[in-house]
Order: structure tokens, then sequence, then C-alpha cells
């Protein structure tokens, strides 16, 4: 029991239970901004035809795989004291590191949700005419058909959000007690030599992706389950 | 309704219709080959594809008066009893579940109420789209091959609600088929396409005794004549 303790107050000492609450806060907050402009912006592509919309596609496509560190770079030269948004204070705060990482994780959801939305939306919306739907019920029908699609992307976007470690590092600056994350702890505590948290908080995100992995095998075989081929 | 002087394309495929009529009171077919225009026409009724030239007077039907019933139904991924009342939802209809429970039990479905829809087989999952498409009792009903995918015991229930539903509710039906002895003892007027035209509308003497060759080459291969 004494051992438990000492490990807890060690843990609490390098800060790895602040660094597990700033990843799940940032993951939340930014994974939910991600999804709304995500899930709106895979939509509005499939929906309406207008000029340079297959540039925008293979952009968005070319995003979905960025280097992350490129994109934290791109934040942090923004939000810099001398930068164009320097004005508003945002570097070294979680703030600046939920932008970072909804840059990051919107192309991933508004991808993935216009590729499933190009191959169903058709079929839904011509089902929805041929039955008598007006415009809101079959928006409304497009939604719920593919729920469990955009939760797949949603999950998605939120495990690579907390196993995110370059842009946070660059925008959040590893600050402790403030802007460390799980990610960024583990870095610094393995290059300082300290092994035992540095494996703790492993484990952890080790859990957590296990988690989302459940989630989206669960939603893939109730998919698979459900049709009949 | 009226059509007139309607005319699109799609692709490389032209689509012409000069005149036609779709009287509310009869029971009418659509015929033709493959890919002659058929359900492209339900597809211009039913607004799905725009049109180039041309219009159709819907002499005061609604968008929600007429229900399509393709030949390959997309099924809500819900359960039979959601997807049969969908159509009645949408209408602010109140939900008969007697009535829904008396459709399943024709088609020998009850059992698959509340099973997930999309698990049944492409007969039951067409019998499905047929329910949905009767239950909301709209004023004209088109079905697109609907009967294809069909048992013969099905095909006789669908018939007779066909006939049932157009004595007593004065539904429209366009019936879609490329088999005109499966529903030419239903049908009232026929409407036959040829590549992608519009060409004739007449009663089934009418077409036994058409002129025309596209016609005549048709009936000899339903060995009508």
């Amino acid at each position: 029991m004494e051992m438990v303790l000492d490990f807890i107050k060690l843990l609490a000492s390098v800060g790895a239970f602040h660094a597990i609450y700033v990843t799940l806060f940032m993951a939340v907050i930014a994974t939910s901004i991600a999804a709304c402009l995500g899930i709106c912006f895979g939509l509005i592509l499939e929906k309406y035809h207008f000029p340079f919309k297959n540039s925008i596609i293979r952009i968005n496509k070319t995003l979905m795989g960025v280097p992350p560190v490129v994109i934290g770079l791109l934040v942090y030269f923004l939000l810099m004291r001398r930068g164009p948004l320097g004005s508003f204070e945002l570097l070294f705060t979680i703030t600046g590191m939920i932008i970072a990482q909804v840059l990051i994780i919107t192309p991933i959801i508004s991808g993935m949700v216009y590729t499933v939305a190009q191959r169903e939306v058709p079929r839904i919306r011509n089902f929805a005419k041929s039955i008598g739907a007006n415009e809101r019920q079959t928006n409304w029908l497009i939604i719920k058909e593919l729920k469990t699609d955009m939760y797949f992307a949603i999950i998605t976007g939120f495990g690579r959000s907390i196993s995110e470690v370059g842009s946070v590092m660059l925008v959040g600056g590893n600050i402790k007690e403030s802007t460390r994350t799980m990610t960024t702890a583990i870095s610094l505590l393995k290059s300082q030599g300290i092994f035992t948290e540095g494996i703790f908080l492993g484990v952890i995100l080790l859990a957590i992706s296990f988690v989302l992995q459940c989630l989206v095998d669960y939603f893939r075989k109730e998919e698979q389950y459900n049709e009949n081929f | 309704m009226k059509i007139f002087n309607v005319q699109t394309k799609l692709a490389d495929f032209y689509f012409s219709i000069e005149n036609l009529e779709i009287e509310q009171n009869k029971i009418h077919a659509l015929i033709g080959a493959n890919g002659s225009g058929k359900s492209t026409f339900a597809k211009v009724l039913m607004q799905m594809i725009s049109l180039e030239k041309g219009n159709i007077d819907y002499q005061g039907l609604q968008s929600q008066d007429i229900i399509l019933a393709s030949q390959k139904p997309y099924l809500l991924r819900d359960t039979v009893f959601a997807n049969i009342i969908y159509p009645l939802k949408i209408r602010h209809y109140p939900i008969n579940i007697e009535e829904v429970d008396y459709y399943l039990n024709l088609f020998g479905i009850f059992d698959k109420k509340n099973v997930y829809a999309r698990q049944l087989s492409s007969g039951q999952q067409q019998k499905i789209s047929i329910i949905r498409t009767l239950i909301a009792k709209p004023k004209c009903i088109i079905f697109d091959e609907t009967l294809s995918n069909l048992d013969i015991e099905s095909i006789s229930i669908v018939k007779n609600l066909i006939q049932n539903l157009h004595i007593k509710e004065k539904t429209c039906f366009i019936l879609i088929s490329h088999q005109l002895s499966s529903i030419s003892n239903l049908v009232d007027k026929y409407h036959f396409f040829a590549k992608g035209k519009h060409i004739i509308s007449c009663e089934l003497q009418g077409l036994v005794n058409s002129p025309l060759e596209s016609v005549k080459q048709y009936m000899a291969l339903q060995s009508f004549v």
C-alpha cells in the first residue's frame, strides 16, 4: 500500500495527473470542434458543386496525412508574439494547442465523411425523394443514416488527437501543470531517464487507444452483422 | 399528369416524350426493352432528374402524393417496422399498428417485424418496400420492376392489393415491367418506350395491332403476336 502511495506521489510530482487531464480536455474539445466542422464540410463537399471543388478535395486528402509537426509549426508562427495572431497571446496555452489539434483532425473527419457521403448520400437522397420527404426531412435522414460512419470518423479523430505529440510540443511548450500532455510528458520523462512514470503514462495511453479500437470494432461488426450479402 | 415535350440527357442517353398523359383513374404500364427509358421516365416524374426542356403538369398532385418503389429498394439502417412506418412519419399520419401487422402477416414476414431490415433476403426487402409504399396510401404509386424479386404467391398478393387499392382508394398505379404477361390482366393503358423515346400510348389491343416496327418486334418477343 505504501509503495502505491509513493508511486502516486511520484506521479503527482512530475505532473502526470495534470497531463492526463490536459490530454483528455484538449482531445475532447478539439475533437468536438473538428467533428462539427469536419462533418459539415464533408457533407457540403458532397452536396454542392462549385469551382475548384476537385482541388479542394485533393487538398483535404493531402491534409489528412500531413505531419502534425508541420501544422504545429504553422500554428506557432501564427500565434507567436510577432505573428498575425500574436495579440491574442495564445501561444503556450491549451487554447493554442486546441487550435493546432482542430487543424489536424478536421481534414481527417471531413475526408472520411466525404468519402462515405459520396458513396451513400445519392441513394439516400433518391430514396427520400421517391418516398415524398421534403428538404429538411431528407437532410435529417442523411445524418441519421450516416451516423455510424460519423461516429467512426469522430473516434478516429479523437484517437489521433490524444496520441499526437509534435504540434502540442511546439504550440504548447510542454509546460508542467499547464500545457504538458501525456505524450509530451512521456517524451520529457524519457529524455530525463525517468522510465517508470513514462511507462505508466504510456499504459494509460494504450488503454485509451484500446477502448477506442473496441468502439471502432463494435461499429464495424454491427454494420457487417447487419448487412445481408 | 400531363407530360409535354420533355427532353433530357443522362451521359450519352437521350430521353424524350412528345406528349403523354397519365390518367389518375387508370392502372398504367411502362413497357419496352432494357434501356428504353422506362425507369428514366419514373425518375423524371419523381423529379429526380432535371429536365432540359418541356414540362409536367401534375394537375394538383404534390410530391408526397406520388411514391416510387424501385427495383433495388433503399432500406433504412433500422428495423423492418421503422422502415414501414417511415412514410407515415414524414407525412405526420397516425401509425396504425394493426394495419402494419396485417401487411406483415399477409406477406409472411410478421416474425421479422423487429429485425434489422438489411439482414433480410432481397425478396423480403422488396416486400418491405411494397408495404411501406402501400401503407402511406399516396394518390399515385410507381412500381419499378418491384414484382421481379417476388415468389409467385407474393406476386398474386401484390396484384390483388393493387386492384383493391385502385378500386377503393382510386389510387393510380404505374407499373414498370419487362414481362407483359405478368401484368396484362391488371393494366388499362400501356406506354411503350424504345431507345429513350416514348413511342405510343394505348390499350393492349392497340399494341397487338400496332403497325410500328419497334412495337411489333417487342410484342413478338413477348409472345403476344
